[in-house]
This record gives C-alpha cells, structure tokens and sequence, in this order.
C-alpha cells in the first residue's frame, strides 16, 4: 500500500477549503486517507452513506427531482444497499442545456437548486448569462458552465460548500497520483483560463492550485464570459457579433503566441535554477508550446522534478485528436518529464468526480468514496464491466443540485485496475463521446477561444 | 393597400432577419471559396457525370389531375398559395387527392402526406425551384420538401407555415454532410451553423403541429437517428437552433433563393454534389440498415436512446430573487 502522509499535508494547504464533518458525505471526501488506495470494503462504507444521505436531501429538498422520483416511484427509504443504487433516477445531462434567459434563467436555476436560496438581487429588465451568474456570484453561489459546439452552454449551480469540496476533491485527487512528486516548494503553469477572472468550469475548478504550489502562472489571463465563449464557438447572433468575432479571433491569435513565448521562458528560468515544475490544465496547449520548442530546437531536462496533468479533451486542431501515448512521448522528450509523472484528469461540469491516470498504467481512477460510476447501454440498462456504454454516475458531493447524471461521455468500465495495485474500479485511459452528441471538452473551449475558431 | 398587407403577410419581402443570416453567412462562404478555387473548379468539370450517377427511378407515380378534383380555394392566410408552393397546381391537386385530401380526417390526411414527402423525396442540395420540380424530381432541400408539404396540405384546407432558423447538427450529421466538403465544412465552421433549415407547421385542431420530413429512413437510420414522425421536432434530436435566429413565414420570399441557385447550381455545383454523394452513399448504408433490423425494431431501439425524459420543470417564483429595472 501506499503512504498516506502526503493527506496531512494537502490538509495543511487546504484548511480553506475544509468544513468541519457534519454530514456523511463530509465524512466520505475528508476522512479517507485516499480517494483511490484504501480498500472497497471501507471505501463503500463511506460511498453508500454519503450517496444515500445526498440522494434523501435532494428527493426532500428538490421540487423538480422530487417529481422525478416520483415518476419512477422511487423514496428516499428505498436505498438501502449499494445496489439499490440503481433505483436512483438518473438526469440527462441535456437537462442542464435547457433553460430559458433573462430573468427567467435565475428562475430555471433558482428551481433547480435544492438548497435555501440567499437574497439574490437582479439588475435589469433582460440581464444577460452574465449579469445572473455574477448576482449570483454575490450571494455566494458559483454558477460554472461549459459549452458544447453549438454554444448552448450547460450552467451548474453549486453553493459555497459544494464549491470548495469540489476544489478540495480535485487536489486530493490529482495530489493523490503525484503524490511522489508533490511539494508546495514549486512552480506551476496553468494551461486554463484564470479561475479569479471566469466562471467557466474548467477555469474555475483549478483554483486550488494557488494553494497547493508556491508559486502558479495562468496562461489565459483574458477575462472568459459566456457571449466571449459562444463567439469563439462560432455561434454569432448580428453584425455586431460577427465584426467582435473576428476581432477576438485576432486578439486571440496574437494572445495565443505571446503564451507560448512567455511558457518557453518560464520553463527556461525554471531549468536554469533546478526548480520542481508542475503543468496542469489542457493538453493542446502544452502540444503548442511543444512544437514552438521542436522548431526552435529547445528542450529542457527536469526529469522526476516534473509533472504534468492534463485535462479537458484530447483535440489539437478541428477533429484531429492528439493521441495520449505521443503526447507523453513529446512530454518526455522536451521536458525530460516521465511519462509516470504525466497524467490525465477526467471530469466535467456537472460533477465532482475527478477520474485521474494512475502512473502504472494510465488507467483512470474513480474516487470510490463519495461516487459510484455507472455504465448504460443504449436501452439505458447497465452493463457489466470491461462493455462499452455510456457514463453515468451518482455524485455525493453537491448539495445545491441533484449529482445523478448521465453523461455524453462513451467509457469502459473494469472493477480493478489492470496495471496497479489500488483497489478499486477504473475506466479505460481514454474517453470519447457517444455518437451522435454534439463535440464537447474544456481544452476543446480553450482550444476554439485559443486559435480563433479554427 | 390590400395587396401590400398580402405581400407582406405572404413573407414575400424578404424579413430582416433572413436577410441578415444570409449576409451574415457570406463572407464566410467567400473565403471558403476564394481559399479553394482549384478545388471548386476541378469538381464543376466533374459535375455532369456525378450528377448523371445521382438519379435514380422515382419510388412513386404522380397521378393523373382530373378537372373537378376538389382543392382548397381559400385565401386565407396559410391555406392560400404561395411563392414556390403552389397548392393549385394540377399535379399538387391530384397527388392532394390520392392521399385523401377531402376524405379522411385532417389529422390522418396530414400524417399521409408528411409520410409521403418524408418516405419519398431524398435530401439534395439542389437549387430552390417549384413544387411541382421537387415532386417530378424525387429531391430537394429541407425547403423544397416543406414547400411540396405546405402544397399538398394546403391543397386539402390545412393550413401550414414554415419554421425557418439557423442551426446547429449532431456530429454524424456534420460528418456526413458537413465534412464531405471542405468549402462546405470551412463554411459552417466560421459560423458554427448551418445557414438555414426548415421545419414545418401544420394547423390541426386548434394548435400547430410541427412536420419536419427532412430525412428519409435509410437516412436516418444511416445517421443513428430516430425515423421522424408527425407532430416531432427535430430540436434537440439533431439540430440545435441557433438563438435568435427563428421565424415563422406564411411563404418564401421572392428572390431568396437567388444566391442560392447561383451556388448550387453553378458557382459550387461540384461541392455541393460531393455532399449529395455522401448523402446517397449513407442513405445506401441505411437500407442495409433497416433491412437486417427492421424498420420497426431499428426505431424502437434508437428511440430509447434517443428518448431520454427529461424532467419538466415547472418554473416557480423564488421568493429569494430580487429583480429591479
């Protein structure tokens, strides 16, 4: 088994982000030594009573979820083993997409939340996306989003408390995999948007990171608003959007290799002074860096004093897909980073679950506490393990929405781990989307803002 | 004054809002071009014999028009005939007829006739023309079946309207359509949709009803998608309408196919047979499809894919949300 002091020290860094146990699904992402190594047997102690305990709040607290169950006559004493889990209905992730604007989006997000509503004060006879996320924002709820490649964009309210858990699950999570790598005495690169300046997810998620290593540089310092996302998307409404479009294109290409230059010189004054480097955010970035590094004939050699952890879809350019193992390669080659030191991470907006590569095998590891992966053929039936199906999954963690979801994602499921020794089930390394739904990923976003929708 | 309220309730002068989709999706569709002039040029050269390899036998006979046959000759608004949907036309009025035009119930009538444009007239990008083109030809885009729709419907005193917007598609369907042109894929990329697809409205019993046949069934089935029926939206089965972009029209404006012609008929006649080809070849995949399965049993499989329930929220004031002007 693996050491665990690496828990005490994360705690140490993370007090902000840790509320005192009161609840079982406190119990599930705070008590465990690990997400990923203690044993199944503890870690579906925790899991059954957190995902119970989340499932009773929202079928009390949740009108629409509540109808839901209702529908599929299901109570909240009906769970009372694990695999009684799947009578827990299940939500479409397009349920997400489907919502009005205005003031009546506060209204939709208002009626989606399980949780008591502070006072929130709404400027404006027809406020924007914007304008509601930032009253929002005020009252102490983070309203994260993502958008597919049509640019309707998919909102998650989560409250302060689901919020910092969530941020606290993503480190204990990635730390956990780098854990023979992590110190707080070191420098990281985020390859996302500033999570100070954006409430898209993936931006906003990584926050932690500030926390986590001594000192951490933003790629994308540009503020991110829904209207500048769904223009990169390439979905314009006039003329007005149209010019602003090509606009941003510009800005953004010009924006785009000012970040190579300025990553190539960081990594050059890290290498110099022997510094312990971390890279973490969207794949094609790092790609870009890499290939400025190969024209240039640059590479550096930080060895095991280097990581990197990549998130949010594979796409380098317009349905091109940068294939993992040579991505590690390039890491490798240019960074002198181990491929065991190069991992992924496999999350999206409307959970808190943070699937992360183990260093064996790339495998991707389910934090087995606090959530319970779920794999549906196309009748919506479960299928065993090592089919393929689509993802699904319950989600202890979020008080202000219901985490049951099931997602666009296409996943193999397997109950143990083919190349390590932890416990516990993992989906295969790499994970597509079901034919037929719309492109969608957080690199994918970068990736259209980035290089100007090309 | 009574004939420019018709002009205008008709939808003959082109509405601001269609005007400003097609100009807006021009510039992007010149560089697409201006980037590909060989490419363009070598396709028009290939484009008679690629036209000749797409004609097929039409699966139906037009029946013979026989004066008497009873047709709408209202002129009300959605009943009366319209730019390039004629419901007057002889072959409309015949074919109106052996569907049951004046004989079974709206409901039913209405169903054979989307039955019969959705089943029979393939998708292709040809330029916009009549209805009774589309019907001797056997194709025609999205708007050329909602034109030989709201004939045939309107022919039998049902009103209909169409329902125009920009959109968005499923990836199977950018893959077969969009990536089987790189001036088309270049075209939709810069403006992340489509420029125009057309739904149908038909009238029934007080509400309207929503009748898109766009796809045939081996189409569909090439595609992953549920077999359309009557009274289905295509939102969020496979397209995702851009916002804004919405419009419901008695009729086709004049002159709005123009620039269309000029493209598909001349200009990019080659590009946009190379999408006609792709769409053929799946449409060929989707027989065999429906063939092993069964039509029945293919649509019952997909739909439960595709029929995922979403919860309805019913939208309820928050006593915690505080709105000021």
């Amino acid at each position: 088994m693996l050491e665990y002091s690496f828990l005490e020290r994360i705690n140490e860094r993370a007090k902000n982000y840790i509320f005192p146990i009161e609840t079982p699904v406190d119990e599930a992402v705070y008590k465990p030594k690990s997400f990923f190594s203690i044993s199944n047997k503890e870690a579906d102690e925790y899991k059954f009573k957190a995902i119970k305990y989340s499932f009773k709040h929202h079928y009390e607290n949740n009108v629409f979820y509540h109808k839901l169950c209702r529908e599929r006559n299901v109570k909240s004493d009906d769970i009372k083993t694990i695999d009684d889990f799947k009578k827990i209905p299940l939500i479409p992730h397009e349920f997400f997409k489907d919502y009005p604007s205005g003031r009546e989006f506060a209204v939709w997000l208002a009626n989606i939340m399980s949780i008591k509503l502070p006072e929130i004060v709404i400027k404006g006879k027809n406020p924007t996306y914007d304008e509601v996320i930032e009253a929002f924002k005020e009252a102490g709820i983070v309203v994260a989003y993502s958008s597919g490649t049509t640019g309707k964009f998919t909102f998650i309210p989560r409250d302060e408390k689901s919020y910092k858990m969530t941020e606290y699950s993503i480190a204990k999570s990635a730390i956990d995999m780098l854990q023979h790598w992590w110190d707080y005495d070191a420098y990281s690169y985020l390859l996302f948007p500033d999570p100070r300046t954006t409430n898209i997810f993936v931006g906003k998620v990584t926050a932690i990171l500030f926390d986590m290593v001594k000192d951490t540089r933003v790629a994308i310092e540009t503020q991110i608003t829904t209207d500048l996302l769904r223009i990169s998307m390439g979905v314009v409404k006039n003329f007005k959007e149209r010019m602003m479009s090509k606009f941003i294109r510009s800005a953004m290409k010009r924006m785009n290799e000012k970040m190579v230059d300025k990553i190539i010189k960081w990594a050059d004054e890290r290498s110099k002074n022997n510094d312990r480097i971390f890279f973490a955010g969207a794949p094609f970035i790092l790609d870009m860096v890499i290939e400025k590094m190969e024209k240039e004939g640059i590479s550096y050699d930080f060895g095991e004093l280097g990581a990197v952890l990549t998130g949010g879809g594979w796409k380098t350019q317009e349905a091109k897909r940068l294939p993992v193992d040579d991505f590690r390669k390039k890491v490798e080659k240019y960074f002198g980073i181990p491929p065991e030191n190069c991992l992924d991470l496999y999350a999206m907006v409307e959970g808190n679950g943070y699937m992360v590569h183990c260093p064996e095998g790339h495998y991707l590891h389910i934090p087995k506490t606090y959530y319970h992966p779920i794999v549906l053929d196309e009748d919506g039936e479960q299928v065993g393990y090592g089919e393929e199906g689509r993802f699904a999954f319950l989600d202890a963690i979020p008080r202000s929405y219901p985490g049951f979801i099931i997602t666009a994602d296409k996943v193999r499921l397997h109950e143990d781990c083919p190349s390590c020794q932890r416990d516990g089930m993992v989906l295969e390394p790499e994970v597509s989307r079901i034919r037929g739904e719309e492109i969608r990923g957080c690199a994918e976003e970068m990736r259209k803002i980035l290089t100007g929708g090309e | 004054m009574g004939k420019l309220k018709e002009i205008r309730e008709k939808g003959y002068i082109i509405p601001y809002r269609m005007l400003k989709i097609v100009i807006g999706a021009l510039p992007a569709l010149l560089k697409a071009m201006v980037k590909h002039p060989v490419m363009i040029l070598s396709s028009n050269l290939k484009a008679k014999k690629v036209e000749k390899g797409l004609v097929t036998e039409l699966p139906y006979e037009i029946p013979e028009y026989k004066p008497g046959m009873p047709y709408c000759k209202s002129n009300k608004r959605y009943l009366r005939p319209t730019h390039l949907c004629n419901s007057h036309a002889p072959e409309i009025v015949a074919l109106a007829n052996e569907l049951g035009a004046f004989k079974l119930d709206d409901y039913e009538y209405a169903e054979n006739v989307f039955n019969f444009v959705k089943n029979n007239i393939k998708l292709a990008f040809v330029g916009l023309d009549r209805e009774v083109d589309t019907l001797r030809r056997g194709s025609g885009t999205c708007v050329h079946q909602l034109s030989l729709l709201g004939a045939l419907l309107r022919s039998g005193c049902i009103p209909f309207r169409y329902r125009l917007y920009s959109l968005a598609v499923v990836e199977s369907l950018y893959q077969n359509e969009v990536e089987a042109s790189q001036v088309v894929k270049e075209w939709y990329d810069a403006i992340g949709a489509f420029m125009l697809h057309g739904t149908g409205e038909v009238y029934i019993d007080g509400e309207w009803l929503t009748a898109d046949p766009t796809f045939t069934p081996p189409y569909e089935a090439a595609l992953g998608l549920p077999l359309a029926k009557f009274g289905e939206d295509p939102l969020g089965v496979w397209n995702f309408p851009v916002e804004g972009t919405m419009m419901l029209l008695e009729g086709l404006p004049y002159g709005a196919g123009a620039a269309w012609n000029l493209l598909a008929n001349w200009i990019a006649k080659g590009e946009r047979l190379k999408v006609d080809i792709s769409m053929e070849r799946a449409r060929e995949r989707g027989r065999k499809i429906l063939e092993e399965i069964g039509v029945e049993a293919y649509d019952e499989m997909v739909r439960k894919k595709y029929k995922a329930k979403l919860p309805k929220i019913t939208l309820e004031k928050s006593p915690q949300l505080v709105f000021i002007d």
